[in-house]
């Protein structure tokens, strides 16, 4: 038996600065999860690997997740993220850049910069964690709110549609897109796996659960085991999805892998040509 | 009945926050809530009936704070081992030796 005062879990131990934990998250926070997510894509990807990935995040509560990892991190600018991870990539292009952003670093603030970094294929990997609001300043409407949700600056409940970053970023032209909860963590990591050894720009969007101020304000279930049963009963998988009519789907999540595409030029290997071309060679 | 048997479900003092989620995670009811609270304030889930544990570790996929394990004993893992050894695969050779007669065909038809 091991005393519970002096327990490790095993894979916090081998990948995480333990020392700095319990985390700063709220009880419950689905940030966690996705943690576990990425250190279990990387247990099943191996050590080389895990060496050369570098992780860089925004500002918010999202923002947090990589500073826990026994890795190099850059926590950078609201928004700019992708443009911090961009100049990385070109730079050192062996390295595995993966941005850690949430839903209002990347699309509210940093909207730009992730259009651009889709319209350019740079081979970043970047995972996007939705909770549908802005939680770490107290529950402002982002982005992705639901249409009639009532948050902390729209009391009588909100009028503008939310965006799809699936279809937004398919116009974009990313290359690997797919869609998660974390009620689908092995799907997740297994969709991970596939993004981080894809050259070319990869987007992973994964709604978590906010109990504080999402499952207060939006949902109104304040326990996170209901908002997990929640996302469990509403989101429906892409291949069931194909099947049914667009009214049932009214205000359900779409779920799966959006988007694979091989037919277009990573960025940095351009670039490369381009060094080339320019040298005389 | 359980196949492994599992001889501690570890929950961490230090970082356990108590938002019960592996308790919504486990499908057999292994976990429940302590009437105690420990030094953080925390009523831990504690293993009550421990027997029922399958060890397919949902409770620790879904645990945000890295703060519970499923401990499985070794040496009962090495005993069932043994026992596959002893009494399973003679039976899976048997099977796998007619699976492969079957698939070369009904020689006694052919000639």
């Amino acid at each position: 038996m091991i005393p519970e005062s002096e327990f490790e879990n095993v894979l916090a131990k081998k990948y995480m600065r333990t020392e700095i934990m319990p985390h700063a998250f709220c009880p419950g926070c689905g940030l966690g999860i996705i943690e576990r997510i990425i250190l279990m894509a990387f247990e099943e990807l191996g050590w080389d690997e895990w060496e050369k990935t570098v992780f860089v995040s925004g500002i918010g509560c999202s923002g947090w997740v990589p500073l826990y990892f026994r890795r190099d991190a850059a926590h950078t600018l609201h928004g700019r993220a992708l443009a911090f991870a961009t100049a990385l990539k070109a730079s050192r292009p062996e390295l595995n850049v993966i941005v850690v952003m949430g839903d209002g670093d990347s699309m509210g603030i940093g909207g730009n910069h992730l259009i651009h970094a889709a319209r350019r294929n740079i081979g970043i990997t970047a995972i996007i964690a939705t909770n549908m609001l802005y939680s770490l300043t107290g529950g402002q409407m982002a982005p992705t709110t639901p249409e009639g949700a009532r948050t902390q600056t729209t009391p009588y409940g909100s009028i503008e549609p939310n965006f799809d970053l699936m279809e937004l970023l398919k116009a974009a032209g990313a290359t690997y897109l797919a869609r998660w909860t974390t009620y689908h963590f092995m799907q997740a990591k297994n969709s991970l796996k596939k993004a981080v050894k894809h050259k070319g720009f990869a987007a992973i969007e994964i709604l978590f659960q906010c109990p504080t101020y999402a499952g207060r304000y939006i949902l109104n279930k304040p326990d996170p085991r209901d908002m997990l049963q929640w996302f469990k009963e509403n989101s429906v998988p892409l291949t069931v999805a194909k099947k049914k009519d667009p009214e049932e789907l009214k205000g359900k999540i779409l779920v799966g892998e959006f988007l694979h595409r091989t037919d277009r030029v990573e960025y940095t290997e351009k670039l490369k040509e381009l060094e080339k071309r320019a040298k005389g060679g | 009945m359980a196949t492994v048997r599992v001889s501690q479900i570890a929950v961490s003092d230090k970082l356990c926050k108590g938002c019960y989620l592996c308790i919504w995670a486990c499908p057999w009811n292994v976990l429940e809530i302590s009437e105690e609270r420990n030094w953080r304030g925390v009523k831990k889930p504690i293993a009550t009936k421990i027997e029922n544990c399958r060890a397919c570790r949902l409770c620790e996929y879904y645990c945000p704070d890295f703060a519970i394990q499923v401990i499985v004993d070794e040496e009962e893992e090495k005993k069932l081992l043994e026992v596959e050894e002893r009494y399973e695969k003679p039976w899976l050779r048997r099977i796998e030796k007619r699976n492969e007669i079957v698939s070369r065909g009904v020689w006694w038809l052919e000639s």
